[in-house]
């Protein structure tokens, strides 16, 4: 076991290293740079050439990745060209908007999963099992940004239930901030949800015929409680992976989210950062979220594997 | 755009070889064929033949342009401008059906793109074990990236614009054909009519065209029609963030982004849109769903 | 976004808020908002409201409500390291923390500031500066002669980025002559040097190199700096010790940042916020109808379809002028900016001396005469470049009526993207499309300033590539105009000729609307479109 998570562990650290240079690249690579943004367009080419020397942008390319990646890996990210605040300090302030979005979304999507996977597996009822079954394929359907601006129209615009954006804190306003969390989150945790349910619906199916069912069934255990206590435990593994795939990538998911929902967000401060060219600023939001998707992905496997040998014994062909 | 790469279960990517080591092609198209007869797959093609039909043939009847602008803006549903008209008072309707097109295209273009190309790369193990590997665990990346993310480091690269978008879905759909293909090569290697055909001196590029390829067909098709959904989300999604479709080409993207402005006034901007997106996401993903049953079942 | 003077601030504001940038502007002399407070109005008693938590409420005199905190609404943050430069973030900052040495009205005269008088020597050559008497920073220290001179020396250095270093250059010479007396010293005459200081902020040399980071801003303005939080709030407290006794009568100033335009739409509508500066045009236009609400206008800023003229066919004026006519600037100034805007085809603001009405409408919207002049230059079916500036998103639709326009009048038109990453490298280098549509800010603190530092019309070299004797000779008479009248001639020659070789097409001056609340009045604007709270009272 321990073998298999040095092995996990090194080829993910070898991939985000790769990473980090395909980032750093395609950033100095593009046209643009955040002199020329920070100067402003009126200004002369030797006012741009002061303020790249000052940035250490005229320095070469390669120096600069090092550079970069020994601040990194010391924990400094930085400084912003354009904002010229800690680059640490910006993602702190954001981070908290974020976060509460994808922890919302995430939420929602394994609690709908499972409710909807467990009605799927177990009802006797033809019709549940079409409905739920359609509203899978149309949920699938539904990208935040199309169930984002159905959200909106209906609860914000036609209904005036909910506000149609922005955030707030959930220490200061937790009123406020739960008001605004409701319809990004669901529009976020919409798509994932069906999957999850489907996978677990699958896995219940088989599990249910398994033995230690007909054992609990046999000591006179009620269905429900055999199905919640014993076969759903049992059933959550590629779920799981699912579920822990899908966390990965809510942070990417958070860039549409905020962008439809006005939330200030890490999203639209990545965007933000990308089209300023802020280089140092956009290299630690792409790394961040590349990193989340990956350690998620990571995390998923190794817990998978602890739990259940055959996936370590299976990954190792 | 659908942060995923994970998808609903697809078939077995491996058929039973025949006897001859060929999979049954022959029974292959009557199996499509079948499979999009079911009440799901001809539901699911009847949706999609439908917009793709009315995207093309209906601006004929329009009276107006997609980009023919006018002094009334934001109007809202009449009798000459069905759906209202936008900010610079262009007829929605001729912008959807503009806009539909638009993302048609571009879901031509690059998920035929990514199947070709990616299953292509994904039997590069044929020629060469570590070549192979190499891709798998760069599809794996790849997978591990949200397409968002993906697509926004695309727009870094270039300007956006419908190139820019192409290139995206085919990035973000392309690994999933390629670790399709690699894990079908993966079963069919070490069997023992690959080993025959090597020693009996077949070459290794035809081995694979012969008895690989035709195992990983179905498992393709699928794909394809679940990629065309997902191609279109992901359009939709990076032209919402800006780094999509520009105006003043129309997308149901760029489309979605403009009128989210006008919820309040011109509602029918940004539904209408939405409306389209369902439909074509649903039209593919019901037939994806009864290619895979059809597969399945064989 | 894009903008005043092109300000890479606009380009902080993303794409993802979709605001119509051109806030901010405005005009000169104060635009009050009107209507005092039906008391019974305020929108916003809320508990949630900034007013309660602050304590500074240290009213002077005057009863009433006064010493109110009030709480304005921002769609930019602050950018303090940009301090000195003329860019929409400062618009917040340098009227309230800091005070200029003068003010420049609408109409080219200056009203005294922290300098309290000045004067020119016989000859021109020389410029004395004297300064207000017993004003001190927000730090207590006193302010002085050697402060100015930190400041327009740090304004003029290479590094500064300040957009009238060029102006602040022409002096050989800045040095204090004593404590509250300034010198400076010329090898030309140029009074329209006195441009340049009614756009620098005075700032306090000893903690100059605190600035940058926001940790400390110590001017001598209304206002005091008391906190920032980035990407959220700026909290301004009175400064009881001001120059100018009695004022300010509010008792502080809570600023939200709120980059997107529904959520500013939403605060205010909800009382969250008293006032909302530089709202997004379309949302204006809405709270016009709402009878709790003032919404003020401001003069506009340019904007408009530049021609590059090294480039073919754009190098024949005909074709500029059939592009001129081809712009359909009354559908602009309506849809695009909700009716925040006045077509005009003159850079200048209507006002200004030596622009005449008939200028302003010189070219209307006339197909049949764009298609004649294009088919007189050979050109008809040509393919054009166009690419509308990413700095705001108003330009990409001005762009789409644009093309419109011109498509009708037979050429034919390839959008081009430029993104916001690369579109100041491509206006340093002068390296920008046949046809791109941006604006110009700077217009509103003046000509001169105008052409000596915004790229698209400076003579030596500019974007559209005009760099013909006729018009360098025309820039020249008006920098070097030493009157009104001799100014006033020179503008009147110089627009004449812009509008026969229409290489820079103004379409609308564009306006940044303002709306607050109707309890509060005596809000104004300067010439450098920065906020001025100095007089304004709040009723709750």
């Amino acid at each position: 076991m321990s073998q298999y998570v040095v092995r996990r562990l090194l080829g993910a650290v070898v991939v985000l290293f790769v990473v980090s240079i395909v980032i750093f690249s395609l950033l100095h690579l593009a046209p643009g740079d955040p002199a020329s943004v920070l100067a402003g367009p009126d200004a002369t080419q030797s006012q741009v050439a002061a303020i790249r020397h000052g940035l250490g942008l005229d320095r070469p390319a390669v120096t600069q990745y090092f550079a970069w990646l020994g601040h990194l890996l010391t924990g400094d990210l930085g400084t912003s060209y354009t904002l010229q605040r800690p680059i640490s300090e910006l993602i702190g302030q954001r981070f908290g908007s974020t976060l509460q979005l994808t922890a919302a979304a995430a939420i929602l999507m394994v609690v709908f999963g499972l409710i909807m996977g467990v009605i799927l597996a177990t009802t006797r009822l033809r019709v549940i099992r079409q409905i739920i079954d359609w509203l899978a394929t149309v949920s699938l359907a539904l990208p935040p940004f199309v169930s984002g601006v159905i959200l909106i129209f209906l609860f914000a615009v036609l209904w005036k239930l909910l506000p149609s954006g922005g955030d707030a804190s959930l220490v200061g306003d937790p009123a406020a901030a739960l008001r605004k969390l409701i319809l990004p989150s669901i529009a976020m945790a919409l798509p994932g949800a069906p999957v999850i349910a489907r996978l677990l619906a699958g896995e219940i199916r088989r599990s249910l015929d398994n033995e230690f069912v007909l054992t609990a069934q046999s000591k006179g255990a009620g269905r429900k409680r055999i199905v919640w206590r014993h076969v759903v435990p049992n059933s959550l593994g590629p779920a799981l992976i699912e579920v822990g795939i899908r966390i990965g990538h809510l942070l990417g998911g958070a860039v549409v989210a905020e962008a439809i929902f006005a939330r200030p967000g890490l999203g639209s401060l990545l965007i933000q950062s990308v089209e300023t060219r802020d280089y140092l600023l956009a290299q630690v939001l792409l790394m961040l979220a590349i990193t989340a998707a990956i350690v998620m992905q990571l995390v998923t496997e190794l817990v998978i594997a602890a739990i259940d040998p055959r996936i370590r014994l299976g990954a190792k062909a | 755009m659908s942060t995923t790469a994970t998808l609903p279960p697809v078939g077995p990517a491996q058929g039973e070889p025949s006897p001859d080591g060929r999979l049954l092609t022959r029974g292959l198209w009557g199996r499509y064929v079948q499979a999009l007869r079911s009440a799901r797959g001809a539901a699911g093609l009847g949706i999609v033949l439908v917009v793709v039909l009315i995207a093309v043939f209906a601006p004929t009847l329009l009276s107006y342009g997609a980009y023919e602008q006018g002094p009334d803006a934001l109007t809202g549903p009449s009798a000459h401008h069905l759906l209202g008209t936008d900010e610079v008072g262009r007829d929605l309707l001729a912008r959807l059906l503009a806009g539909t097109r638009v993302d048609l295209i571009i879901t031509l273009i690059a998920v035929p793109t990514a199947a070709v190309a990616g299953t292509l790369l994904g039997l590069l193990g044929m020629l060469s074990r570590f070549v192979g590997a190499l891709f798998q665990r760069i599809f794996d990346v790849l997978l591990g990236v949200p397409a968002v993310i993906l697509g926004v480091a695309v727009a870094i690269a270039m300007a956006p614009g419908m190139k820019s978008v192409i290139i995206a879905i085919v990035l973000v759909t392309l690994p999933m054909f390629g670790r399709q293909a690699g894990t079908a090569l993966a079963g069919q290697l070490p069997l023992d009519y690959v080993a025959a055909a090597e020693v009996l001196g077949f070459p290794r590029r035809r081995i694979m065209l012969r008895h690989v390829l035709p195992n990983i067909v179905d498992a393709i098709f699928v794909r394809i029609a679940f990629t065309m959904a997902q191609a279109i989300t992901i359009e939709g999604g990076l032209s919402v963030i800006g780094l999509g479709i520009q105006s003043p080409q129309p997308s149901l993207g760029s489309m979605i982004k403009g009128g989210s402005a006008y919820l309040l006034t011109t509602p029918s901007y940004a539904l209408a849109p939405v409306g389209v997106v369902i439909l074509l996401v649903v039209g593919y993903t019901m037939v994806s769903d009864a290619l895979n049953q059809a597969v399945l079942r064989k | 976004m894009d903008d005043s003077s092109r300000r890479m601030d606009e380009l902080l504001r993303s794409s993802v808020s979709r605001r119509a940038f051109l806030g901010g502007a405005l005009s000169a002399g104060g635009l009050l908002l009107a209507g005092c407070g039906s008391s019974g109005n305020s929108g916003g008693s809320g508990p949630t409201g900034g007013a309660s938590s602050v304590a500074t409420a240290s009213a002077t005199g005057g009863g009433g409500n006064n010493g109110a905190i009030l709480r304005a609404g921002i769609p930019n943050d602050f950018l303090p390291s940009a301090l000195l430069r003329f860019n929409p973030a400062q618009r917040p900052l340098h009227r309230t923390v800091y005070d200029y040495l003068l003010d420049r009205e609408q109409d080219g005269s200056y009203k005294a500031s922290l300098a309290k008088s000045w004067e020119w020597s016989a000859d021109k050559k020389t410029l004395v500066l004297t300064l207000q008497d017993g004003v001190t920073f927000h730090s207590g220290r006193k302010f002085g002669a050697d402060d100015v001179v930190f400041t327009l020396k740090t304004a003029a250095a290479p590094k500064s980025g300040v957009q009238v270093a060029t102006i602040l250059k022409k002096a050989t010479d800045v040095k204090a002559s004593g404590a509250n007396q300034v010198t400076v010293t010329f090898d030309q005459p140029f009074p329209a040097y006195l441009d340049a200081l009614a756009m620098i902020p005075i700032v306090d040399s000893t903690t100059y190199a605190d600035l940058a980071s926001g940790k400390q801003l110590i001017g001598t303005g209304p206002f005091t700096w008391k906190s920032w939080t980035p990407g959220s709030k700026v909290m301004m407290g009175r400064n009881d010790s001001y120059w100018q006794e009695g004022k300010p009568y509010i008792g502080g100033i809570e600023f939200s940042i709120l980059k997107q335009s529904q959520a500013m739409l939403a605060a205010l509508q909800s009382g969250g916020i008293d006032l909302a500066v530089d709202m997004l045009a379309r949302d204006a236009a809405t709270m016009q109808k709402d009878s709790r609400f003032a919404v003020t206008t401001t003069p506009g800023v340019d904007v408009y379809v530049g021609c590059s003229t090294q480039l073919k066919p754009m190098d024949d004026p005909r074709v500029r002028q059939a592009v001129a006519y081809a712009i359909d600037r009354k559908r602009i100034a309506s849809q695009v900016y909700s009716g925040f805007a006045e077509p005009s085809c003159v850079v200048w603001p209507s006002e200004t001396p030596g622009v005449t009405q008939q200028m302003v409408n010189h070219y209307t919207y006339d197909i049949d005469k764009a298609k004649s002049l294009l088919t007189q230059a050979g050109v008809a079916g040509t393919e054009i470049e166009l690419a509308p500036s990413p700095q705001d998103p108003g330009f990409a639709a001005a762009a789409d009526i644009v093309q419109f326009g011109l498509e009708q009048a037979g050429l034919k038109i390839k959008r081009v993207s430029i993104t916001a990453a690369d579109w100041p490298k491509r206006n340093q280098s002068y390296d920008l499309p046949q046809l791109w549509i941006s604006w110009i800010a700077l217009t509103v603190s003046g000509p001169v300033a105008t052409l000596m530092a915004a790229n698209p019309l400076t003579a030596k070299a500019n974007t559209s590539h005009m760099t013909a004797q006729g018009y360098t000779d025309k820039v020249a008479a008006e920098l070097g105009a030493q009157s009104a009248d001799e100014s006033k001639s020179a503008i009147a020659d110089l627009t004449n000729y812009m509008l026969d070789q229409a290489f820079h097409n103004t379409m609308v001056q564009a306006q940044a609307p303002r709306v607050g609340v109707k309890g509060l009045t005596g809000l104004a604007t300067d010439a450098t479109l920065s906020l001025v709270a100095t007089d304004a009272k709040l009723s709750k």
